[in-house]
């Protein structure tokens, strides 16, 4: 609502009353149409300010009779809506100010009180959540510290010409990816060029030097916030790898959360400044997953306080690290830590590696790069080979162990704390998983409208190739999996930060079901999606072998996933010993809840002696709901079944160990169930969600699409479990071509949109 | 845990120190290698000769691999010309003739990195569809490298920078009347300065996920005129006053193109295969990583049940892909003595066999290089690890020589011709008689010990071929009935017909290694483990495919556990021979090329010696030009 022209209507305001230069038709035209959006708009921003105030009230004292909240969400969806309606009033009032619409001063006051409200709503929003939730992983904006920063550039006058401006950027840097993008997408320096042509050097330096810019640019906007640098990124390097990449995420965020306060002063200005560039030095030559047995040693020598870093052998070379092989004069080296004579474990220490200025090796230091790979050639993967360096006993991290002046160690108090990192970047690969099957599916879909090939019909022109059902069976369901993996990567971040809130204040109950549907989905969509990936590419023929396609570069960029941070099958096996856990916790008589709760269903058909296998489920295979209901029996059966036969190895007096090993195929595939059956629920849940009939309508294909392809790629399962009382993969096969053939099943999808 | 004074020593190369943990897999070998080596070769003369030839050519510097990951585009073409050229004097040299001994031997030593292969294409497609006096003419021409021949059907390897000649596929017209695609030989550059001939425009396509030892290219015809005799007239001649007159049957031309893609099995796409597998193997019985008991060493990961499931089924694959293919040869062969005495009768068949073995092994075969590459871990993603350069480039066989869906569809549409055939009690070729033969009994098995009994699993591999091709039939039939047009039907029934054509072609694959396992010697513990294979191949097939067969109830859902227990105990048992089966492939270190797979498993002295040598440890410019400047926070100059 606004002040100035609160009973205005499109007739008030329309140049009759003799404004100084007379508008054509068509600007008066344009006007009214402006001026009604503009009202529209900013009445529900008013809405939404009334709205939150009054429920971040009721939160506020909720919070003092420490109840739990009960409107974060809604508040923050209003904020978010707010400030995205308040920027295009912004854009709007410029607009009619070019117009000459003769009260746009006043018009502007009155959105500038408007975002002078929201924006302190925000801070209230702010300081009554997030003061409880600011995981130390994962901070948000840290405002205060922009703002100091602003505020120093505003006096020293080299940035904005005055307060009201830098609050309007302020509030721009809320306005995640969409503005960021635009942000990058119009700046002449980041114009990809054809990196098809270039080298491997050359496509190293290239990538130095757009990442060089990149800091630059991160400096000029203000961004911090990591997830606000993880768009920034994807957005600036075009999805390919940057050697700078884990001076910002690992370096950068070891440092923040593992220092102690006077380490933390001496070096964070130096990351944050980039005055040095680190990278994180974890794998060895020889050791991967398995963290215990990394050899590297750091001995600590008291008569001088310093460590003495070693690889004693070849297999310890610290091996692949990104950024390591040339760009990096820094390393947090993880390596075993020897005082007083006894091993004490992994610990991290900080340690220079070249010399500042001329970028040498330092002397006892041997680093390179690791040679050429599949892909990731602008990242100078390294390799680092420590003999007798030594380094003060300050640059050991020391947080939560600690060595003193004379060698007696401190123990850590819990270091659970370190799982939320690894959480959060296993959340943001599948995210990756979505988005680098989207891109391929793109390409291919594009493509195979255009391209024409065969008869159908004889004497008709070659068809598109998007109208062989061969084709369709080869894309669209990587189509509708690529949005299942979207709202799953969605899930599992917004999970994260709600648990991470716990973690901070020490609640760590669903600590163990995050981790460990994190480690499985991360197996599950990064496997799928690579696979995806190389189907589209070949469904594309010949010309998809070319790099000129993308899709080459989609796969080599995105397929090294299933290994890194965490092992694919290693992961599933991390699930699955979760899903064992928690199938002892039922037959024990406990109940579990979250996403494993249908296990409790087997001890209640346990009481009524019948065997799941036994039971008749009807599956309606049109109908979301009921096909989530497949997968949970589904899932239920292999997780039962694989603890059987864990049992009964068990039984054969094998050691847990062995006994594990040879479930080991069973497990996973218990694991792949149940992931699947988190997928196709999350997918079916958000179909509820969606306000649009017509996106509604065709998400609600898609999330059919997705859960029946998987039933006809896994009807053995689907069999074995009665969940189909006849010929289930015939019927869903059938299904499955006629929704493929729904007519403008294609048109409708805004695939470009996650371009 | 190798000492890095160890190193030192393996750069001396000591002969016999071979990594412990590889050496004691070969201790416990349950058959003789060697004798598995020669099987494979067709007798231990065949292998002393492809050793000879192997020697040979590893022993000669031009040929030398070891740069290879190093190189760029240019730098692989030029080398790939240059071992070309050295090729022919070697050839020479060592008394190599193509029609000799050593010639199939070659391009496996040269590990397919050698350019002009579609100059031999070029020459094949004039020897098959030229008259005798083109023949006359152009192959001296061709053999003598006077020119260089490409064909350009649609990949045009070589137009783009080397091709002086080229088999241009066009649509002939004569007096305005079009006579469909017919082959001429059109000259694209000057033999005197390379240049290209008026009316020719052609470059290279660019970069590509492998083959830059090749120089695809495009090529664009304007108004470029060759003399009549240039149209290869074997089958089709065209007289001097326009007069279009055929000649003979152009079945032996499918022929040719059925024997192109048999013959890429076996160097292209099995050769990829067996040495992922070989490396693969090797690695993972070197690399240790986690424990399985407290208090022991990192155990093997070979020895985890997830690493035998991911790696072993393609090993078994390697082998019964190999016994496929000898079994497509013969086929072959005696199907050209047949054509040769004009008798096409077999052709369909052929054609049939060829077109979905060609799809089934190839993406099998990828899928499988794939598997072992990652199950490598990290190690695998470096391109000295030799995994990435065999995955690119054996991808590449999913589309040439036939799309391979294209191809399963023909292969379906035979099986549905013999089945209503076979329906209508008519005779059809032996490997589809027994679609004739439809039981609808149930599986006989009663305990997982059945399930390694190759008359159950083959049944069954039979009972799902027959279900699938008799389904998609009907359904085809029932479309046609209710009115819907012939091509919409099909259509309707492709995503169908492709899994008949599979299961057709994975149930004589199953047979025909079953077969083969029963006609071997006894001797020597080879019978018994290539049974193993046969069986671990079968009940992989199953295992991954389980709805296939439980879908009418043929094979019941405990059955299906039973499958899964005899599977799961077959990798422990293969397990224990898995270095020995990999070493018969008999790779030479040098044509694996990679830090993972040597024979002697110094795995991680070789990749860190290696990586050392790499170019992109030379000082690199983007220190001084980006990095110092943004450590001096002096960037904004840039």
């Amino acid at each position: 609502m606004f002040k100035g022209v609160a009973k205005s209507s499109p007739s008030r305001s329309s140049p009759s009353r003799g404004s100084p230069a007379k508008p054509s038709k068509s600007s008066t035209n344009e006007l009214a149409v402006l001026i009604s959006r503009m009202q529209t708009n900013a009445d529900q921003v008013e809405k939404d300010i009334l709205e939150t105030q009054s429920r971040l009230k009721q939160d506020s004292s909720n919070h003092q009779k420490n109840k739990a909240f009960e409107f974060q969400t809604e508040n923050a969806r209003n904020l978010k809506e707010a400030e995205t309606l308040l920027k295009d009033l912004f854009l709007d009032v410029d607009r009619a100010k070019r117009l000459r619409h003769p009260q746009a001063p006043e018009i502007e006051k009155d959105i500038q009180q408007l975002h002078d409200r929201v924006t302190q709503l925000c801070a209230e929003y702010r300081a009554l959540y997030e003061q409880l939730n600011v995981p130390e992983v994962g901070p948000r904006v840290d405002w205060a510290r922009i703002l100091d920063q602003k505020m120093k550039q505003v006096n020293a006058g080299q940035y904005g010409p005055g307060m009201s401006e830098l609050e309007k950027q302020i509030a721009e840097h809320n306005i995640l990816q969409k503005e960021i993008e635009a942000l990058v997408l119009n700046d002449p320096d980041f114009q990809h060029e054809d990196l098809n042509f270039l080298s491997r050097s050359q496509r190293y330096e290239q990538a130095i030097r757009k990442s060089s810019l990149m800091v630059m640019k991160l400096r000029e906007y203000g961004i911090a916030d990591p997830e606000e640098i993880y768009w920034f990124k994807r957005t600036c390097l075009g999805n390919y790898p940057e050697p700078l990449g884990l001076h910002f995420s690992m370096f950068h965020k070891t440092i923040e959360t593992q220092t102690t306060a006077a380490q933390k002063e001496k070096w964070l200005p130096l990351v944050r400044g980039v005055k040095i560039i680190g990278t994180y030095a974890q794998t060895e030559m020889g050791h991967g997953t398995h963290l215990r047995g990394l050899e590297t040693t750091a001995t600590y020598d008291p008569s001088t306080q310093e460590f003495i870093l070693n690889s004693p052998t070849v297999t310890s070379i610290k091996w692949w690290p990104g950024g390591l092989g040339k760009t990096s004069n820094h390393a947090i080296v993880l390596a075993q830590l020897y005082t007083q004579g006894q091993c004490k474990g992994l610990h991290a220490f900080i340690v220079p590696i070249r010399q500042l200025g001329t970028h040498e090796p330092l002397p006892g230091i041997t680093v390179g790069d690791i040679g050429p790979k599949f892909g990731y050639d602008e990242m100078d993967n390294g390799y680092l080979k420590m003999d007798n360096f030594r380094i003060p006993r300050e640059n050991m991290l020391m947080k939560y162990a600690q060595v003193e002046p004379d060698g007696t160690y401190v123990k850590p108090v819990s270091d659970k704390l370190t799982y939320g990192t690894m959480v959060f970047i296993r959340s943001l690969i599948v995210g990756d998983s979505a988005r680098s099957l989207s891109r391929a599916c793109t390409i291919a879909i594009r493509y195979s409208a255009v391209r024409h090939q065969s008869e159908l019909k004889p004497g008709e022109p070659e068809p598109q190739i998007l109208d062989y059902q061969t084709q369709q069976y080869k894309l669209f369901p990587l189509l509708a999996t690529a949005y299942a993996f979207h709202f799953v990567g969605a899930y599992i971040k917004d999970t994260y930060h709600r648990i991470s809130g716990d973690i901070s204040t020490g609640d760590l109950t669903e600590l163990p079901e995050l981790h460990a549907l994190t480690a499985g989905l991360k197996a599950f969509t990064s496997w799928t999606a690579n696979a995806g990936i190389e189907e589209c590419r070949m469904a594309c023929g010949g010309h998809g072998y070319s790099r000129c396609s993308g899709i080459p570069d989609i796969y080599v960029t995105f397929t090294p996933s299933c290994t890194y941070e965490g092992e694919n099958t290693v992961m599933m096996l991390q699930t699955a010993r979760f899903l064992m856990k928690s199938y002892t916790q039922v037959t024990s008589g406990q109940q579990v809840t979250g996403m494993v709760s249908y296990l409790n269903d087997l001890s209640r058909q346990r009481i009524q002696p019948q065997h799941v296998a036994a039971r008749t489920v009807t599956v309606r295979i049109n109908d979301p709901s009921s096909l989530v209901e497949a997968y949970k029996s589904r899932a239920a059966r292999l997780v039962e079944s694989a603890a059987k036969n864990l049992q009964a190895e068990l039984n054969h007096r094998r050691s847990k160990e062995d006994a594990w090993n040879r479930t080991s195929v069973d497990l996973v595939r218990a694991s792949e169930a149940h992931c699947h059956y988190v997928i196709v629920k999350l997918f079916t849940a958000k179909l509820a969600e969606v306000g649009d009939a017509a996106v509604r309508a065709v998400l609600t294909e898609l999330c059919l699409l997705y859960a029946l392809f998987g039933i006809s790629r896994n009807a053995g399962d689907f069999l074995q479990v009665s969940a189909f009382s006849r010929s289930p993969s015939l019927k869903a096969a059938s299904l499955l071509a006629n929704v493929l053939q729904m007519p403008g099943c294609m048109d409708v999808i805004p695939i470009s949109s996650w371009l | 845990m190798a000492l890095l004074e160890a190193s030192k020593s393996w750069q001396g190369s000591a002969p016999g120190s071979v990594n412990p943990d590889l050496a004691s897999e070969r201790q416990t070998a349950s058959f003789c290698v060697e004798r598995l080596t020669a099987l494979l070769d067709g007798g231990a003369e065949q292998t002393r000769i492809r050793r000879a030839v192997v020697d040979a050519i590893e022993s000669d510097p031009v040929f030398s691999r070891e740069n290879q990951y190093f190189q760029t585009q240019n730098e692989r073409y030029e080398a790939a010309v240059r071992k070309a050229v050295h090729l022919q004097k070697k050839m020479h040299e060592m008394g190599w003739t193509e029609n000799g001994p050593e010639y199939k031997y070659i391009y496996r030593a040269l590990s397919g990195d050698v350019a002009f292969l579609l100059h031999r294409v070029f020459m094949r497609s004039i020897s098959v569809l030229g008259s005798d006096k083109q023949i006359a003419k152009w192959i001296p021409l061709a053999t003598q490298h006077k020119l260089i021949g490409s064909y350009a059907q649609t990949e045009l390897g070589h137009v783009g920078r080397s091709a002086t000649h080229t088999v241009v596929f066009a649509q002939l017209y004569i007096h305005g009347k079009c006579y469909g695609i017919h082959p001429f030989i059109v000259q694209i550059r000057s033999l005197q300065d390379h240049s290209l001939c008026p009316g020719i425009t052609a470059g290279d396509i660019g970069p590509k996920m492998n083959f830059e030892h090749i120089d695809n290219g495009y090529l664009l015809l304007r108004n470029v005129r060759v003399p009549r005799e240039n149209m290869l007239s074997k089958f089709c001649e065209v007289r001097p006053d326009g007069t279009y007159v055929r000649q003979g049957s152009q079945k032996i031309n499918y022929f040719t193109m059925t024997t192109v893609r048999i013959s890429l099995i076996s160097d292209e796409v099995l050769t990829p295969l067996m040495k992922a597998c070989t490396i693969a193997i090797r690695y993972s019985v070197v690399r240790r990583q986690s424990k399985l008991k407290p208090g022991e060493q990192e155990a093997k990961i070979l020895d985890y049940q997830t690493q035998q499931e991911k790696l072993l089924p393609q090993l078994a694959a390697a082998y019964a892909f190999y016994f496929t293919n000898d079994y497509l040869q013969e086929l072959f062969n005696r199907g050209y003595r047949e054509i040769q005495r004009k008798n096409f009768d077999m052709l369909p068949e052929l054609h049939a066999l060829s077109s979905g073995f060609k799809a089934v092994i190839t993406q099998h075969c990828t899928a499988g290089v794939e598997i072992c590459l990652r199950a490598c871990g990290g190690h695998g993603y470096s391109l000295l690890s030799g995994l990435p350069s065999l995955y690119t480039k054996i991808l590449a066989s999913c589309i040439y020589e036939g799309e391979n869906t294209i191809l399963l569809l023909q292969t379906a549409r035979f099986l549905i011709k013999c089945f209503m055939a076979a329906s209508a009690g008519q005779p059809v070729p032996p490997s589809v008689t027994y679609l004739a033969a439809v039981k609808h009994g149930k599986c006989p098995a009663k305990n997982k010990l059945d399930f390694l009994s190759p008359d159950i699993y083959i049944e069954a591999y039979q009972h799902v071929a027959v279900r699938l091709t008799s389904n998609t039939a009907a359904k085809l039939q029932d479309l046609i009935q209710s009115g819907v047009k012939k091509h919409d039907a099909w259509n309707q029934c492709t995503v169908q017909l492709v899994q008949a054509a599979k299961a057709h072609c994975h149930y004589i694959a199953v047979k025909n290694f079953a077969e083969t396992v029963e006609k071997l010697e006894t001797k020597a513990g080879i019978q018994k483990i290539m049974k193993h294979l046969c069986d671990l191949f079968a009940l992989h097939g199953i295992f991954s495919n389980t709805g296939a067969f439980l879908h009418d109830g043929y094979t019941s859902a405990a059955q299906m556990d039973m499958v899964t227990a005899s599977y799961l105990d077959l990798l422990a048992v293969i397990r224990k021979d898995a270095v020995p089966l990999v070493d018969a492939f008999d790779f030479t270190d040098k044509s694996l090329n990679s830090a993972l797979g040597s024979y002697d498993g110094h795995v991680y002295q070789r990749l860190y010696e290696w990586a050392q040598r790499s170019p992109t440890n030379q000082m690199s410019p983007a220190y001084e030009r980006y990095l110092k400047p943004l450590l001096h926070n002096t960037l904004s100059k840039l």
